[in-house]
């Protein structure tokens, strides 16, 4: 025993177990001061106080480049007339990503105020997870009468508010004038039913150096095809949803719908079938009678073809009635602490608002889809100038819209498939394609039933 | 079975002459053996031989038939890697038959060839064996075996024994010996080791640097040197050489230097005058150099005096290493009798069996 | 003295020894990797298991359990079927055709001569390109107007197509560019394979009358069994997991054609919102590679030769 002492203590001696000196130095008072310290500078950087009366609130958006900017310079200005509120614009990616950064912070409990959210991204699903304020108290009558009701379609879920239309969007037709002359049509006057489409998109259509391929194409649309048959279903006078909750994809107009479609490609042969992707650029270079794309795509298309052409656009036609989708996104708000609420609703309404409405479309090119925004007088010298953003402006009495659903997604996909089958093979059955279509969204429809 | 002849056979790599104007001929049936340090060039002139290098200028002649461009597998030679090279993949019987089945014999020549072959090698028990199952002997074996089975005109081997223990390789040696007896073959052996030389060949065929230094019988190249590199080369150990001049005194001739003060015999030893009053080399064996028996005074022709370094038992026999002047010998002798270190001891010369060189060529003058 | 010998008798006995220290060094060095492998890979995984029991959508607090109804509608789903057939297609269309032309790149690099150092490194270069970069230019040149390989195509005089807007080419393209993507990793782990073949058996085969069709034959490819193997196998797991492509280029169309299992599991995560779903979706994928593999194992450890 005593020889073990002895070693132990030769050994401690030595500074053999270099730690346990250590350990002993540190649990003595100098360390425990230092360690003191140490937590109470840690503990400063974790905790923010709020300063007195000012409340901050998170934005998350999904503008890209220069419409990123001008949420940024709007909140810059908003932040002026509300001093008390400090507003963190960030931008999270596209809707898709929003709708993932979304997912993320509900598990993370790390939510935005006020978030933008695509109208075909995820509400159904958001709006589920009970974290988004109903906003059905905060539009007055008024905004019903200053908004087409069409619009809240998408941003509605089992009949409630979730969203508020902020930044809005619709197909529309772009058309190359000059092409029409050299063909004989006159560009004031656009096709405004099917069988007008059919006739010009006909007319449009050139070989124009005889070598059996088609150099001119009358019509095409861009590659976000869902939104169009939307449209397109819309104006035969169909429904995606009827008002029983149910698909109603398998209608009669709904076939005829498709079958138009199905006649473009195969019977007239006025649109060049699956070359939706290169449409735009078809367009731009001029090789393109009529366009159906985004109403968002006007600035773009404009810079793109400068004086090559004179570029116009023109409402979407009617087979039974006028009618367009709408796309873009909307404003929502999550819940949280009661004052940080009222701030992100008071930014929404400022976004949203008539003069909001007016300045965001006007620097985004984004439609001005209030009455009220249209008619201040500033938008009115707006239009006089660009009058392709005045057209489509006015196109907005014409949106319609269905509630969104969980099926959404499902019903989005599959008519794109659909559309891709029907474009490749003429032969392809669309009663039966859209009776199976059908039968699959209401299977999505019924499992989500149970929640 | 042919003969080889090689006429005037060089290679080179780049810069590098590996073979050099070599000229040869390898009669029918004989075994002969290259012999030489790395890098001289015989392993390089036997895949000259195979057809596995291309010549730089020369010719060969297999069977009388020139096949400088005929391709290897057409000069019907055999070879015997160093390393075997067995196909890891096939059995031995597969590794043995594939010479005559890219050939397109039929099968039952080729089994019985086989079969034969492998009772020959003592294989007979193993042909359904792979490699990575077989001792490093056997492997051997087997390779022969690939190459006996194709009757080749020309065997070419090439240190086929070096990666075998000692033992072994004393045992593959007697065997290889015995194969040439019953194949009745041309056989062109490449080694280093003299041993092996000395014990298989008909004849050796010296080389250093790319050059043939010597070609004779076992016992001619040993016995009669033509040149100090193959004198210094067989032998183990290695022949003593030491630098003496050549002098004539009272009409004998004489071989003095530091220490050394020898007699030639009269006989035998035709020299020609222009040789005396030079600077030579001189050839002892240390097997005819032994510790003197008589006293010092006697024979004094041919005796040395020399201080003992030290002493290597070889079991019957000892190696002496001792100093003559500056010059360091050995000697041997009945390991019973041999002397104590740092002695000054007398050591007896057997005259007879001693060479003379030209420092300057090499040559031997007799 | 006496306390602090006290004190160190308690700690001593653990703390004092060598083999406490090179315990604590031993994980210590070990730490980082365990616990980032453990927390993004094997936590995940467990987690993702449980959830191919319930059906949630990533966002709702509430959670259902449904039991194994995720496997058993997934097992009878027509567009898993179809998701897992065109999936195989890739794999036959893919992977005999990068292994061969890998094998034949691998013989011609296989010599020195001057700048074939060059080569390699060309013919690698593409495997370790960005997918997407990738995708979205071999997209451009598969338009079927504007891009290039059509323009070769009427340059030659022979008839346009379709790529990767057609349902029935799309594909097809698809499979063209992976190999030209992947031709170069098999291209280098066959060279390795190569190398290591003992020259002197194409000695041997000289001297026993082997041509070049028999030296590749008898020789070259039986040793280059291990290697194979490893790249087959390799391949594919890899090809099984195939997504950066299809997302960037055809995002699963036109009309599902190229709707591989991977992409089928993320439209039912992140479009459809089906977690439990997808989950279930990746769980069969792994039990099926799992099997194909081990399948090859056995077969391999018959049939190949290890030296």
């Amino acid at each position: 025993m005593r020889v073990q002492r002895r070693k132990e203590r030769a050994y401690a001696e030595k500074g053999g177990d270099k730690m346990n000196s250590f350990l002993r130095l540190v649990l003595k008072t100098p360390g425990r001061i230092t360690l003191l310290l140490l937590g109470m500078i840690l503990l400063q950087f974790s905790l923010q106080p709020p300063a007195y009366g000012q409340v901050t609130i998170d934005f998350w958006h999904a503008m890209e480049g220069p419409k990123g900017h001008v949420l940024t310079e709007m909140a810059k200005d908003f932040m002026k007339e509300y001093p008390n509120i400090k507003v963190n614009v960030s931008l999270q990616g596209g809707y898709t990503d929003i709708v993932r950064k979304v997912q993320a912070g509900i598990a993370a409990d790390a939510l935005p105020d006020l978030v933008m959210l695509g109208q075909r991204h995820g509400i159904p699903q958001i709006s589920e997870s009970g974290r988004l304020l109903v906003l059905d108290e905060y539009v007055t009558a008024e905004d019903r009468k200053d908004i087409s009701p069409g619009l809240f379609g998408r941003y509605t879920y089992k009949g409630k508010v979730m969203a508020i239309p902020f930044a809005v969007s619709t197909p529309i037709f772009h058309i190359n004038a000059n092409r029409f002359k050299e063909v004989g049509l006159n560009p004031d006057k656009p096709p405004t039913t099917w069988d007008d489409l059919v006739a010009y998109a006909k007319k449009l259509t050139r070989d124009l150096d005889g070598d059996g391929r088609i150099d001119q194409w009358g019509f095409n649309i861009h590659s976000d095809i869902p939104w169009h048959v939307y449209g397109f279903i819309y104006q035969n006078g169909g429904t995606i949803y009827g008002s029983d909750g149910q698909a109603k994809l398998d209608s009669p107009e709904a076939i005829q719908a498709f079958q138009f479609w199905s006649d473009l490609v195969h019977k007239h042969k006025v649109m060049p079938p699956l070359a939706h992707e290169g449409g735009s650029k078809l367009f731009t270079a001029g090789n393109l009678g009529i366009f159906q794309r985004s109403s968002a795509f006007i600035e773009g298309a404009a810079k793109a073809i400068g004086k090559r052409f004179d570029y116009r656009v023109a409402y979407l036609p009617k087979s039974k009635i006028y009618a367009v989708p709408d796309g873009g996104g909307g404003l929502g708000v999550f819940k949280s602490a009661p004052e940080k609420e009222r701030a992100a609703i008071t930014l929404m309404k400022w976004f949203t608002s008539t003069k909001g409405i007016a300045r965001f479309s006007k620097d985004t090119g984004y439609i001005t889809f209030r009455k009220s925004s249209i008619a201040l007088p500033e938008m009115k010298a707006f239009f006089a100038e660009s009058t392709r953003d005045h057209v489509a402006a006015l196109q907005m009495e014409y949106v319609r819209s269905n509630p969104v659903n969980h099926a959404d997604g499902v019903v989005w996909d599959e008519l794109g498939n659909l559309i891709e089958k029907i474009e490749s093979n003429p032969k392809a059955d669309i009663p039966t394609l859209l009776k199976e279509l059908n039968a699959k969204v209401n299977k999505e429809i019924a499992e989500y039933r149970g929640k | 079975m042919a003969r080889v002849l090689l006429k005037g056979v060089t290679k080179t790599f780049g810069k590098t002459i590996a073979v050099n104007h070599v000229d040869l001929e390898v009669p029918d049936k004989r075994f002969i053996v290259l012999l030489g340090p790395s890098g001289c060039g015989k392993t390089t002139l036997l895949r000259l031989v195979a057809g596995l290098e291309e010549l730089s200028s020369g010719e060969i002649y297999i069977d009388n038939r020139q096949v400088n461009h005929v391709p290897a597998k057409d000069r019907n030679i055999a070879m015997v890697f160093q390393s075997y090279a067995l196909y890891p993949h096939m059995n031995v019987y597969q590794n043995m038959a594939i010479g005559l089945r890219l050939r397109k014999f039929n099968k039952r020549e080729i089994v019985e060839r086989v079969r034969s072959a492998a009772e020959m090698l003592g294989l007979t028990g193993l042909l359904d064996r792979k490699p990575a199952a077989l001792s490093g002997g056997e492997r051997q074996r087997v390779a022969m075996g690939r190459a006996i089975v194709r009757k080749p005109d020309v065997f070419l081997f090439d240190e086929p024994l070096s990666n075998l223990d000692a033992k072994l390789r004393v045992r593959m040696r007697a065997e290889i010996k015995q194969l040439h007896g019953r194949l009745e073959a041309t056989i062109i052996y490449v080694t280093h080791d003299q041993v092996e030389a000395m014990t298989l060949a008909d004849e050796i065929v010296v080389m250093n640097k790319g050059t043939l230094m010597q070609r004779g019988t076992p016992l001619e190249v040993f016995r009669k040197p033509q040149n100090l590199f193959v004198a210094g080369f067989l032998g183990s150990p290695a022949m003593n050489l030491l630098n003496i001049r050549l002098v004539k005194m009272d009409g004998l001739l004489r071989i003095r230097g530091e220490g050394i003060d020898l007699a030639l015999p009269e006989k035998g030893f035709p020299i020609p005058d222009r040789w005396i009053g030079r600077e030579l080399v001189l050839g002892a064996r240390p097997e005819n150099i032994h510790p003197s028996l008589e006293k010092v005074s006697q024979q004094v022709d041919r005796q040395l005096e020399g201080l003992v370094d030290f002493c290597e038992p070889l079991g019957s026999e000892t190696v002496i290493h001792f100093r003559v002047g500056g010059q360091e010998l050995l000697a041997m002798c009945d390991s019973d009798s041999a002397p104590v270190m740092n002695r000054r001891i007398g050591f007896s010369i057997e005259m007879e069996k001693i060479h003379l060189f030209d420092p300057a060529s090499g040559s031997a003058l007799f | 003295m006496a306390r602090t010998e006290g004190k160190a008798l308690e700690l001593s006995s653990f703390v004092r020894p060598r083999a406490f220290w090179n315990f604590v060094a031993g994980y210590g060095f070990v730490l980082p990797a365990l616990v980032l492998i453990v927390a993004f890979i094997f936590v995940p995984a467990i987690y993702g298991f449980l959830i191919s029991f319930t059906r949630w959508d990533m966002m709702s607090p509430t959670r259902t359990f449904v039991g194994l109804s995720n496997y058993y509608s997934l097992l009878q789903s027509t567009e898993f079927r179809h998701s897992l057939f065109v999936t195989l297609y890739y794999l036959v269309g893919t992977i005999p055709f990068t292994m061969a032309l890998g094998l034949t790149l691998a013989v011609a690099v296989n010599r020195k001569f001057r700048g074939v150092t060059f080569f390699r490194l060309v013919y690698y270069s593409p495997v370790v390109t960005s997918t997407v970069a990738m995708g979205v230019v071999w997209l451009w040149m598969y338009d079927p107007i504007n891009g290039i390989l059509n323009y070769f195509l009427l340059q030659l005089g022979l008839p346009p197509q379709r790529w990767v807007s057609s349902p029935g080419t799309a594909m097809p393209s698809l499979i063209i560019m992976d190999i030209w993507k992947h031709v170069g990793y098999d291209m280098i782990i066959f060279l390795a394979g190569l190398q290591s073949i003992p020259h002197h058996l194409y000695e041997a085969m000289d001297v026993d009358g082997g041509g070049r069709w028999a030296k590749f034959r008898l020789v070259t490819w039986p040793l280059l069994a291990p290697t194979t193997f490893f790249i087959l196998v390799i391949s594919i797991i890899n090809r099984f997991k195939i997504f950066a492509t299809v997302h960037t280029m055809t995002r699963g169309g036109p009309a599902n054609a190229t709707e591989v299992i991977v992409y089928f599991l993320y439209k039912q995560a992140f479009q459809y919102f089906k977690i439990g779903y997808a989950f279930a979706i990746a769980y069969i994928l792994f039990v099926i590679i799992f099997a194909l593999t081990l399948a090859q194992w056995r077969i391999g450890k018959q049939r190949i030769h290890y030296q």
